[in-house]
């Protein structure tokens, strides 16, 4: 009769699998010229998928792993999202000013939000593995739930213009936001609950990152590069008369506004 | 199960609702970019003429110096005009919801980087949107005959933007 941990190694070595399959797949198909961090963080992925497989997750040895290595995974955490952006205005050179600006705004409203998670001091309920491990992952769910809101507001700027943008990069952003989010979440609850559940939290985790892995390795081709586009060509003249319109209408409005 | 791990899944799930809502729109916009010669067209200034007399004073002014007119009938045709100009507004609204869809397509389709247009684009649309809010505000008050709202000159320079803008925009169409 299976039980949990014969569900958790099942799963472990399925994220062990598919992440060998999207990293050969990346590389035989070309894509990691494109995204060189994603290609690397997946290589990291693999480093990470296999020493839970030999390390008891409720070991001191599987901590002093995770503690001594994982802050790489964050760190490529922010990478990953900094390569989209990149390669979203770098299709877009006339929006990257804007572009810019709309990252300072949406880095300082995720860490604002990241701010008002960590402020109230979260006591496990249970007893902890390690005294380091609750503000590591206390990091790391923040780190995580940055990102997550970075890119929804990322994503709301972008829903603003009438972007192109190809299948692959559509597929990053839906993928790495789900991540991020159930990362989040699983990290917090693994914190809470500390060495209680812990099994149950990391079975979580890695079915999470299983989900990942099969849609980044079904969906991503490199036919998703193409982008269809078919924009209009605007002279200087045409652009100043739009501008002057522009003018017009908010002009005409404020008089509407005026009392008699 | 604990009160603060429900609150936790349930902001994750609705995040990652507005995350699936956001890429939706971003795959809808993309599909349907707004410019055509069949726009230009369509903006007319003979569908906001009847506004340069709706909201005027004079009509009402006209039926209280008649016999039998009650202060109803006056509140009646104060609310059911500013029904009909607040349809306008809207009208007005999208269609500069469209010039400003021009100029983000001017910027998404330039070479290099356009921070004066991105500077534009923003003050126009903080403009409209302030603007709007005070044309709704006076439109409320006006239901209740506190004020009224001045609309002709709203008109003559809208028309000029049609004409300019039927210049502007090449007659050619856009692929979906």
């Amino acid at each position: 009769m299976p039980n949990a941990e014969h569900f958790s190694k099942f799963f472990e070595i399925l994220s062990l699998g598919l992440t060998v399959a999207l990293a050969l797949r990346l590389f035989l198909s070309g894509l990691f010229r494109s995204y060189p961090v994603f290609f690397s963080y997946i290589l990291f992925q693999i480093f990470e998928a296999t020493y839970p497989l030999f390390i008891k997750s409720t070991s001191q040895d599987y901590v002093h792993v995770y503690v001594y290595t994982h802050w790489i995974a964050y760190l490529l955490h922010i990478l990953l999202v900094a390569e989209i952006c990149r390669l979203i205005l770098a299709r877009h050179p006339g929006i990257y000013s804007l572009g810019r600006w709309a990252i300072y705004v949406g880095v300082l409203i995720s860490l604002m939000f990241t701010l008002l998670t960590l402020t109230p001091h979260v006591n496990p309920r249970a007893p902890q593995i390690s005294h380091i491990l609750p503000y590591y992952l206390a990091a790391g769910r923040s780190i995580d739930f940055a990102l997550g809101i970075f890119l929804l507001l990322m994503l709301a700027f972008m829903s603003r213009f009438p972007f192109r943008l190809n299948r692959n990069v559509v597929i990053h952003v839906s993928v790495y936001t789900f991540f991020f989010f159930a990362t989040w979440l699983g990290t917090f609850a693994h914190a809470w609950f500390g060495m209680e559940n812990a099994e149950l939290f990391n079975l979580f985790l890695t079915i999470a990152a299983c989900a990942c892995l099969l849609a980044w390795l079904v969906l991503l081709s490199p036919n998703g590069e193409q982008v269809r586009s078919a924009f209009p060509t605007f002279t200087q003249e045409r652009e100043t008369r739009i501008l002057e319109q522009l003018d017009a209408l908010n002009a005409t409005l404020m008089r509407t506004g005026r009392k008699k | 199960m604990d009160l603060l791990i429900t609150l936790a899944i349930a902001l994750a799930l609705l995040l990652l609702v507005i995350g699936g809502i956001l890429i939706r729109n971003i795959l809808r916009t993309g599909s349907n970019l707004p410019l055509s010669a069949d726009w230009i067209e369509e903006l007319s200034i003979e569908r906001y003429r009847p506004m340069l007399r709706m909201l005027d004073s004079a009509d009402i002014e006209f039926l209280r110096s008649q016999p039998g007119f009650t202060p109803q009938m006056g509140a009646k045709l104060r609310q059911q005009r500013a029904q009909m100009f607040s349809g306008y507004l809207r009208s007005l609204e999208s269609d500069f919801a469209r010039v400003c869809s021009a100029t983000k397509l001017v910027m998404l389709h330039s070479n290099q980087d356009r921070p004066d247009l991105a500077r534009t684009l923003l003050r126009q649309q903080f403009q409209f949107a302030t603007g709007m809010l005070n044309v709704r505000c006076q439109l409320f008050l006006y239901r209740w005959g506190l004020c009224g709202v001045e609309v002709s000159s709203l008109l003559k320079l809208f028309d000029g933007v049609r004409l300019e803008l039927r210049s502007v925009i090449p007659a050619m169409s856009m692929s979906a």
